[in-house]
């Protein structure tokens, strides 16, 4: 581009500010933008930081990949907002979850990644920041940040699971929690007055509710960390069990898989999903659960917080109107609940990783998240606690008890009910090798689900592995 | 049909020198293109898994500097990879044995009843030409427990199963996906085999005396046994690769009962994001291929010399 | 083609046959037939604890997948790379199928051995390779990629089948276009292969097929630009909110091309498969 141009576009965009200047500030209480042309304000001094950023950097294009799950593509469809402001349009490849982080991997493991930005979650993190994947974001905010982003937003809980040995390498998106929905209707044609607080509870009400055309309860089952550990893990925590003994200084020792906290929990999710689930869901990921929920073949799920806008939604879901949720129950050792957060994180071979960060700042920023999370596709878990309180949220989210039942799900988390190990941050543990040994565990773990082998020597094998690496 | 003919090759002539050559020349020539693309694109290709295989187990996908053996050592003192291996070889006994004795059977009953029909010949063909994953999502859908099609009238009639959730079971149905989808194409090529098969000698035999079942089992069949064979060899090379249907159906659960060799090679580099282990798989699965290969041709030449 | 049959089969025998045949047929077509069904089943129906075969048909599955999928990209896509794949292929088979048609038959057997070998390479273990170099090449997410990695599977079973099909075609042929005057590349061009037109067909269409119904190579290798349609039905598979009438639907959407092409040019795909049966 020619310095005549530069100059023009930058004299246009000059006025422009000026003129958003003024709108702005209505625009920015409450969240929400006019609209996806328009997106959501970031404040004078942001946004002119991005134009400026933009024309310096005079990049074209980044590349992108990202889940297909509501928190990306709400960020997606703002995504024409960046571009406005930058000049730097951004190609964006959407996958299922599994087929993402596959495409994550191979692209970074290449050495010359075809990604610039990429959507990753907080089990992997240590993973792809041992193997010097992933670009340091600290560095990158040394040199240049937008005004107003800063990882205080997030909090520290957050934050921590997107660093590797002190060092941020992703900027955060959302937070991964889960809770129980269950079927309002299905509780008060069986009299069921409050949802169970306890398993023993849970238990006996599954016992009640399940019939040949409504199974009680789905869980996922799928031999995967992702599947079959991210669910139950908390309810082996919450029986007292735990995967290691010890944790200091970010790292793990001592297996103490095999425990009978550990069978015992273990037991009772295989048992719940024999005899309570609809057959088939001993071998089920998080869209065969999802659907089972949305098409009313159950009456409770354990997933995500993040469904709570689909589950509600009459467009998605042919339970609509009837949703209500419950915190996880409570065991001998204290409640907890799933937790990890997905980031964005920046390609360390990516040789647009300035461009790139400034994208990030932007897709993480409050003003963009508090749009996100309330906007058309929205997805319910953003991760800043101010957006929870919000009008925005509260218009759009607040069917029965959902606000507060996230919000009490996302302090039992801060409270640090995440992992029964003091000072652990992670709800999984954080090891570089967890994909691996994750794999396997969930492979030796759920064959005890299905009832091929007993609980006990399920537990055995899977601790034979964690201990064997 | 004059074209496909066999016919026999002509009497070799007694060509000058000069003429040998420059018909050499030619060949040679027309021969180079195919050699080029081949040696570029199979050979750089299993070499850069070499590589990678004698590097770390973990690693990255960019080759290093060699470090000896040990992902072999590895793979080879490990269950698993037998495990997956014996799965294969279980599948492809399976699948192939009924795609072949449905196939045959139903051809030459189909050769007696309705020869030579096209409205079966489209019948018979479409389901080979569908997308591998297509088929898995119909059966996922179809298998679905209590209320997929399969599930429900099975139930009807007191048969209870969880399909994908017990390990036989579930290794049966990515046999049973593959036989639905591959059969009526076995079919198919076994028709036009025995189009090949004289009407003369099936009358001789029936002369003699020999019933139905006896003309095919001892004159039909032999004479179309290099047909069957190599037929079993096409299906083998698009089998070893099944990949859609695990995908979609069971990920390699429930536990690894369905993690077949593929599959366990794909686990290996993206669920584990091992690159050296999963490439020293690679070079494995690729060494079992051959051999397979090997004993396929083997097996049909003797069964074409007899 | 006609042909007297002494059937040899009793009254009896017949009718278990056609019992046999039936079971079969019943059992090859009512998965997709209940498949298509669903595809026009309204969403609540689609949802019932039973499987509903009686039901007022809607295209309300098909209208919703229109709307938030986008085909267009992957059915070009696919077709890109699948009519290129298959050009591609029979360029580089059909001379190197006459070569070794016309040439000694003992190099042939190794050729055979070689090519099949080719045709049999697991992807798994050349799609990572071909991603890290394309990466480096500049060539990732684009046809061209999925062209080269189709390549040794699409020429060796190419190569394979045209030389049956070749040897099929008589050398009083060859030798009346030599007497012409004519080349060996004339010759095969203008001559031969037009003679062989059914066996050219059968390799397009089997290389044309091969491209299209890769699954594993265009998972690894493309993105959101080259991506083509097995990975299009894909995506349904991991959608959290897709029902299963839509996923059906986008199922029938995308198996249509390809049933199309079965009814029309079937008889050259089976021609082709069973020479190199029939050899």
């Amino acid at each position: 581009m020619s310095d005549v141009e530069l100059t023009r576009r930058g004299a246009l965009r000059a006025a422009l500010a000026a003129g958003g200047a003024l709108v702005l500030p209505g625009c920015a209480a409450g969240g929400l933008g006019s609209g996806p042309a328009s997106g959501p304000s970031l404040g004078a001094a942001a946004e002119n930081y991005l134009r400026r950023q933009g024309e310096k950097l005079g990049v074209p294009s980044i590349s992108l990949l990202a889940y297909s799950a509501p928190q990306a593509e709400a960020i997606h469809q703002l995504a024409p907002r960046f571009t406005d402001l930058t000049g730097i349009a951004v190609n964006w490849t959407a996958l299922d979850e599994q087929s993402a982080a596959n495409k994550a991997a191979v692209s970074l493991g290449s050495g010359s990644a075809s990604y610039d930005v990429v959507h990753l979650t907080s089990d992997l993190l240590p993973t792809y920041a041992s193997r010097g994947w992933l670009a340091d974001l600290d560095r990158l905010r040394r040199a240049g940040t937008v005004p107003g982003w800063g990882t205080s937003a997030y909090g520290r809980a957050t934050t921590d699971l997107l660093r590797w040995k002190d060092t941020l390498y992703a900027a955060p998106m959302f937070l991964g929690t889960q809770l129980f929905y269950y079927r309002t209707d299905v509780f008060r044609r069986y009299g069921i007055g409050t949802p169970p607080r306890t398993f023993a509870e849970l238990r006996e009400v599954c016992a009640k509710v399940h019939g040949t055309q409504l199974s009680a309860i789905a869980l996922r089952s799928a031999p995967s960390p992702s599947q079959l550990l991210f669910v139950w893990s908390a309810w082996l925590y919450a029986f007292g069990g735990s995967y290691y003994r010890r944790y200091a200084d970010g790292s793990y020792s001592g297996v103490a898989l095999d425990s009978p906290a550990a069978v015992r929990s273990l037991q009772l999710y295989g048992t719940l999903l024999r005899q309570y689930a609809p057959t088939g869901a001993t071998n089920w990921s998080v869209e065969d659960v999802t659907r089972a929920f949305t098409t009313g073949r159950v009456a409770m799920v354990q997933d995500g917080a993040v469904f709570g806008g689909t589950f509600n939604d009459p467009k998605s879901s042919q339970v609509a109107g009837k949703v209500g949720t419950f915190v996880i129950p409570s065991g001998t050792a204290g409640r907890f609940v799933p937790y990890n957060c997905h980031g964005w994180g920046v390609a360390r071979t990516s040789t647009r990783a300035a461009a790139a960060w400034l994208f990030v700042q932007w897709a993480t920023v409050q003003a963009t998240l508090t749009a996100a999370a309330a906007g058309p596709v929205g997805f319910s878990t953003p991760p800043i606690a101010t957006i929870y309180t919000s009008r925005s949220y509260a218009k759009k989210y607040g069917f029965d008890d959902f606000v507060p039942s996230v919000t009490r799900t996302i302090s039992v988390a801060e409270d640090g009910n995440v992992s029964p190990l003091r000072g652990d941050p992670n709800y999984l543990p954080g090891t570089t090798d967890w994909s691996t040994v994750g794999q396997q565990v969930s492979e030796q773990l759920s064959r005890a689900v299905t009832g091929q082998t007993s609980a006990a020597a399920a537990v055995r094998a899977a601790a034979a592995v964690v201990s064997g690496r | 049909m004059t074209v496909l003919d066999r016919h026999a090759p002509a009497p070799t002539r007694r060509m000058s020198t000069r003429r040998r050559a420059a018909s050499a020349a030619w060949r040679r020539a027309f021969l180079t293109p195919l050699l080029v693309v081949l040696a570029a694109t199979t050979v750089l290709p299993l070499l850069y898994m070499l590589a990678l295989s004698l590097g770390p187990r973990q690693g990255q996908l960019t080759v290093g500097a060699p470090q000896g053996l040990h992902n072999y050592r590895d793979l080879l003192t490990s269950t698993a990879v037998w495990h997956a291996l014996g799965l294969a070889v279980v599948f492809l006994v399976g699948a192939l044995v009924v795609e072949l004795v449905l196939g045959l059977t139903a051809a030459l009953l189909l050769d007696r009843l309705l020869p030579g029909n096209p409205v079966v010949r489209t019948l018979l063909l479409w389901p080979a030409v569908l997308p591998p994953i297509a088929v898995a999502l119909v059966f996922k859908y179809l298998l679905q427990g209590d209320v997929g099609l399969v599930s429900y009238y099975l139930a009807q009639v007191g048969v209870d199963q969880a399909w994908l959730t017990e390990p036989v079971s579930a290794l049966a149905v990515i046999v049973a996906i593959d036989v639905w989808q591959y059969t009526p194409f076995v079919i198919l090529l076994a028709l036009t085999a025995l189009t090949a098969v004289p009407d003369e000698v099936r009358e001789a035999a029936a002369l003699d005396g020999a019933g139905p079942v006896a003309v095919a089992r001892r004159v039909v069949l032999p004479m179309i046994k290099p047909a069957v064979i190599a037929i079993a060899m096409l299906r083998f090379i698009d089998a070893i690769q099944v990949f859609p249907t695990i995908y979609a159906l069971t990920r390699g659960g429930p536990g690894t009962s369905t993690q077949l060799l593929t599959y366990f090679n794909y686990q290996a580099f993206f669920g584990q994001l091992q690159f050296g282990y999963g490439a020293a798989i690679a070079v494995l699965v690729v060494a079992f291929t051959i051999v397979c290969v090997m004993l396929l041709l083997a097996w049909q030449r003797r069964a074409e010399a007899s | 083609m006609s042909r007297r049959r002494t059937d040899g089969l009793g009254p009896v025998a017949k009718v278990l046959a056609g019992i046999f045949l039936l079971v079969l047929l019943a059992f090859f077509t009512l998965p997709t037939l209940y498949a298509v069904l669903t595809a026009f089943q309204p969403p609540l129906v689609a949802s019932r604890p039973s499987p509903q075969w009686l039901f007022t048909p809607t295209l309300d599955s098909f209208r919703s997948l229109f709307v938030d999928y986008s085909f267009i990209g992957p059915l070009l896509n696919s077709i890109q790379s699948s009519v290129g794949s298959s050009l591609l292929a029979v360029v580089i088979a059909a001379p190197a199928a006459y070569a070794l048609s016309r040439g000694r038959s003992s190099n042939a057997g190794a050729m055979g051995f070689w090519l099949l070998c080719a045709r049999a390479l697991p992807a798994i273990g050349v799609s990572i390779p071909a991603y890290a170099i394309f990466n480096q090449l500049g060539l990732n997410d684009t046809i061209v990629a999925l062209l080269l990695v189709y390549l040794p599977y699409n020429v060796a079973l190419a190569t394979i089948l045209l030389r049956v099909f070749l040897d099929g075609v008589p050398r009083e042929i060859d030798e009346a276009a030599a007497i012409d005057g004519a080349g060996p590349v004339r010759t095969l061009v203008r001559v031969i292969l037009p003679v062989a037109r059914p066996g050219v067909a059968s390799v397009g269409i089997m290389t044309f097929l091969f491209a299209w119904n890769n699954f594993l190579f265009p998972l690894v290798l493309t993105g959101s630009k080259a991506a083509t349609v097995p990975l299009a039905l894909q995506q349904f598979l991991g959608s959290y909110t897709l029902q299963w009438n839509e996923v059906m639907a986008g199922v029938v959407l995308l198996s249509l091309p390809l049933i199309l092409l079965a009814v029309t040019l079937g008889r050259y795909l089976v021609g082709g498969v069973s020479a190199g049966s029939v050899k």
